[in-house]
């Protein structure tokens, strides 16, 4: 047993009728890395991080979170923002803020305070009224606002303009523990590729590729983007 | 944790329920204000019982409107919350799916009864008026002879039925929804047709256990040559009876199914 193994995946399967969105996927990260899960429209990065959160029950194969399978405990671990809006758009942003404190003991309302302050968002005006970058900055304030051990992010810079990013990759790195293993899933490889430590490439709801960023650097002599392109090639 | 959940099941929908149960009360007080407190008993039959037929079908209509609104009111946030986007939140709290659907059920059943306590206290707000009550004394024995039971007794019976059968409705939106949503492309279309099934079959095994009890009216009137009343008395509590066993079978299905689902077949899309 290795305490230093945030996730594992075993023989992870999961099928849709015919079709396998992910299929025998064998996966194991360790904790305090920085890590880039990319692949083209539909190569299964979704479905996986899906799977990690208990979104979806799996064909066949397990997930495991620090030995646990997903759970109660493991949600307490867990920070997850999906790719789509997930919070009640009637709600206030500070009702948001009050529902995640209640809700995960780890959650700090100073930080996510402090972050709403930053980025001049009242915490008085209801979701609905929010454009959908703020909508996205404040999802991503509420994920980031925790302690967690694992941070999970699908297109966590998708909706949001350029001058935008450059605050939430900071917000992302200051706020992440460092012995906390935080996994991205993007198409926006530049942004981002200068922060990573680590690279997942999905194709076909398989691992292509598991290899660190110094790697793809010094042995292949490629940026993480151009490797990307030759990889998925149309 | 549970209570956490009840608290913010509660909170959502809130204004909507009170909303709709305030529109009832005012409608019931201006039904009494204006209308029962005035109405002249005394007037010509056909005249007294076409406008009664009217006030009582609006007020049926009203009633109907206001369950369906919180049956509605349930299903959404049932639907909404565990199933839609806000299910990426809902199921991601470090709460266990058992939780999850306690919770839903009895936030559901507090909506529920309270739903029940509204229309209820209106029903006997309208009924207390004192020129119904004095109309009220002169058909009394009459009224109690036909129902093999007081009014009063007939009312609370009906009170307790519908509260008994509290658990058992939401159970049977939350099982139906459940059920949907094992069908993504048609997801709500399956839930409405499924809930129209679960229904079916109550109906199916209600008549089924009348029938086979002989507590059909109209059976129990050809089988025997008891009096009306007393038949009519039988068939109440005998439907009382078998409505209480069926609740009790039918919610412990659904339970199983929704319980089943939410464990080992959830799949947000």
């Amino acid at each position: 047993m290795n305490e230093n193994v945030i996730l594992e995946c075993q023989s992870l399967t999961k099928k849709y009728g015919n079709f396998y969105a992910l299929s025998n996927l064998d996966l194991t990260l360790e904790k305090g890395q920085i890590v880039g899960l990319l692949g083209p429209n539909g190569s299964g990065k979704t479905t996986l991080i899906k799977l990690i959160n208990g979104l979806l029950t799996p064909t066949a194969g397990q997930v495991m979170i620090r030995q646990m399978a997903p759970s109660p405990a493991t949600k307490k671990i867990v920070s997850y923002l999906p790719e789509r809006s997930y919070i009640n758009p009637h709600m206030k942003v500070q009702e948001m803020l009050t529902y995640f404190a209640a809700f995960y003991d780890d959650f700090s309302l100073e930080t996510a305070t402090g972050m709403l302050r930053d980025l001049e968002i009242d915490p008085s005006m209801r979701l609905r009224a929010l454009s959908k970058g703020t909508k996205e900055k404040v999802q991503l304030i509420l994920v980031m606002s925790r302690d967690a051990q694992l941070y999970i992010l699908d297109e966590p810079i998708g909706g949001v303009d350029p001058a935008a990013r450059d605050y939430i990759l900071r917000m992302i790195l200051k706020n992440y523990n460092e012995d906390a293993t935080l996994l991205i899933s993007t198409h926006l490889i530049t942004d981002i590729e200068n922060i990573l430590d680590r690279v997942l490439f999905i194709q076909n709801g398989q691992l292509a590729l598991n290899a660190s960023v110094d790697e793809i650097r010094t042995d292949r002599g490629k940026s993480v983007d151009s490797l990307f392109r030759e990889v998925f090639k149309c | 944790m549970l209570k956490k959940l009840i608290k913010y099941d509660l909170k959502y929908g809130a204004k909507i329920f009170i909303v709709i149960h305030a529109l009832l009360w005012i409608a019931a007080i201006f039904g009494r204000v204006f209308f029962l407190d005035r109405i002249d008993f005394d007037a010509p039959t056909e005249q007294l019982v076409s406008v009664l037929v009217l006030f009582f079908s609006a007020f049926v209509l009203l009633f109907s409107v206001v369950s369906l609104a919180t049956a509605l009111l349930i299903a959404a946030r049932f639907y909404k919350n565990l199933f839609t986007d806000e299910g990426y939140l809902t199921w991601t709290l470090p709460a266990s799916p058992v939780q999850q659907l306690w919770a839903k059920i009895l936030s559901g059943c507090i909506w529920n009864i309270l739903d029940l306590i509204l229309l209820y206290s209106a029903t006997y707000f309208m009924w207390i008026s004192p020129n119904v009550q004095n109309a009220y004394r002169m058909i009394a024995a009459e009224f109690t002879a036909s129902l093999g039971m007081p009014l009063s007794k007939f009312f609370l019976l009906m009170v307790l039925l519908s509260i008994i059968g509290v658990g058992s409705n939401v159970l049977m939106l939350y099982a139906s929804i459940s059920i949907g949503q094992l069908f993504p492309a048609h997801r709500l279309l399956l839930s409405v047709i499924v809930y129209f099934i679960f229904y079916m079959i109550i109906y199916a095994l209600s008549m089924g256990a009348l029938i086979i009890f002989k507590l059909l009216p109209g059976i129990a009137l050809s089988a025997n040559t008891v009096n009306e009343a007393a038949s009519m008395s039988t068939y109440l509590t005998g439907t009382f009876l078998i409505s209480l066993v069926l609740s009790a079978v039918m919610a412990v299905i659904q339970y199983v199914i929704t319980h089943l689902i939410l464990t080992r077949k959830l799949n947000l899309i």
